[in-house]
């Protein structure tokens, strides 16, 4: 089953900046049910629209992209009360974790 | 099997990859068929330490498809020489298989018709082309099997061409070579080879035990042993182990039938020789270039 509006525009786009940002795993992304073609064409426009870069062999975020997931989490209308879902972070330091973030472990940090 | 994780940059890494290889990245949503889709499913198993030596395979895989086939073979012929074609009066192509199936332990009368052998692909696709094209193609002949020529081929005038899409440790080939030289009449002289990618070990195989030339648009060296040298020879052999060990590969197929260590998919189909990692597949584990069509 396709599901290219698992999440609306907006949410997505965010989603996207938020992954380029923390330097994550696009699992989140996939098990949302998008296909990996998809998320490259994701992270292929977030680069077009200079809110992403290559540096140095890594995809980092740009001012511009910074600025436009502010506007995102305005436009969705996010305060701290709500929690945005963020993909698994199991390769980065919990220090990266903020009151508005939920960590998701992967599949083999799980105890069970 | 765990899937890793895959950061963004190596996601845009394999999009390159599959650019800079012309592969097509098709949106088609099954992961059965498409390869973009295996392949990355195949990259998310793989050890972070191991995924950079996947990925400098990759560059280095050589996939053949149908469409491409005669082309291949084409290029492969026009490398035998020509004064050589000139002196035959016939030029017989045949593919390399057994020439005969033996029936002698079977009490029934029926045989059941055999699978059909990439060198048959071959021929059939050579028949399905306009093969006058080839030099000295008046002289070519494309008989139905090994037994119509068996009589009127003529040990000084005539030429026979062995044709299949890949020579791997050249173990096949010598095997059929072994049943054909059972025949007198053939020899290292009126027989040669052809195939559109052979391994270097292959070749030398063959020419080792038989003295017949084997000629082929692709030629390959172990994609591993033949590339690094010293202790990064040692670390990336120890790479590709732990990438089977991960896949839970069985050892008989440690880097590819015979140690070959091929990197090569021909018509949607690796040969065994090629490096496991790239076609063992399960019913739980596709693999971007299988080998069955069956999950085992």
């Amino acid at each position: 089953m396709e599901k290219e509006d698992s999440f609306n525009e907006h949410e997505l786009r965010l989603r996207v900046l938020i992954i380029i940002e923390k330097n994550v795993s696009i699992d989140d992304l996939y098990n949302s049910g998008y296909k990996y073609f998809q998320i490259t064409k994701f992270l292929k426009n977030e680069i077009s629209s200079k809110n992403a870069e290559l540096k140095d062999g890594k995809l980092v975020i740009t001012d511009k992209g910074i600025e436009e997931k502010i506007k995102l989490i305005k436009q969705l209308d996010i305060n701290k009360n709500e929690k945005i879902v963020l993909p698994q972070m199991s390769s980065k330091s919990n220090d990266l974790l903020n009151i508005t973030d939920v960590f998701i472990p992967s599949e083999n940090e799980l105890p069970f | 099997m765990i899937k890793k994780e895959i950061q963004p940059i190596e996601l845009l890494q394999i999009e390159q990859l599959f650019q800079d290889n012309n592969w097509e990245i098709e949106q088609d949503i099954d992961i059965r068929v498409s390869l973009f889709q295996k392949f990355i499913d195949r990259y998310e198993r793989i050890k972070k330490d191991d995924r950079d030596l996947f990925i400098k395979l990759s560059e280095r895989f050589l996939r053949i498809q149908e469409n491409e086939v005669y082309s291949i073979f084409r290029d492969s012929y026009n490398k035998i020489y020509d004064d050589y074609l000139e002196s035959f009066d016939n030029i017989y192509i045949l593919p390399l298989v057994e020439p005969y199936i033996d029936i002698a332990d079977i009490e029934s009368k029926k045989i059941a018709r055999p699978k059909i052998k990439s060198g048959e692909k071959i021929k059939l696709f050579i028949e399905l082309n306009e093969y006058r094209e080839l030099k000295f193609s008046q002289k070519i002949i494309l008989p139905d099997d090994f037994s119509t020529i068996e009589k009127s081929f003529d040990m000084e005038k005539d030429l026979l061409i062995l044709v299949d899409d890949f020579i791997g440790s050249g173990k096949t080939a010598n095997d059929i070579l072994d049943s054909i030289f059972m025949d007198e009449k053939f020899n290292s002289s009126n027989v040669i080879i052809l195939s559109l990618v052979a391994q270097e070990i292959g070749v030398n195989s063959i020419y080792d035990k038989h003295k017949v030339m084997t000629f082929f648009k692709y030629p390959k060296k172990r994609a591993i042993s033949d590339f690094y040298h010293g202790e990064e020879l040692n670390q990336r052999i120890q790479e590709s182990n732990s990438m089977e060990d991960t896949m839970r590969i069985p050892s008989k197929w440690n880097l590819g039938y015979g140690k070959s260590e091929a990197l090569v998919s021909i018509m949607n189909k690796s040969p065994n020789n090629t490096l496991p990692i790239f076609w063992y597949e399960t019913k739980a584990m596709i693999a971007p270039y299988k080998r069955y069509v069956n999950y085992k």
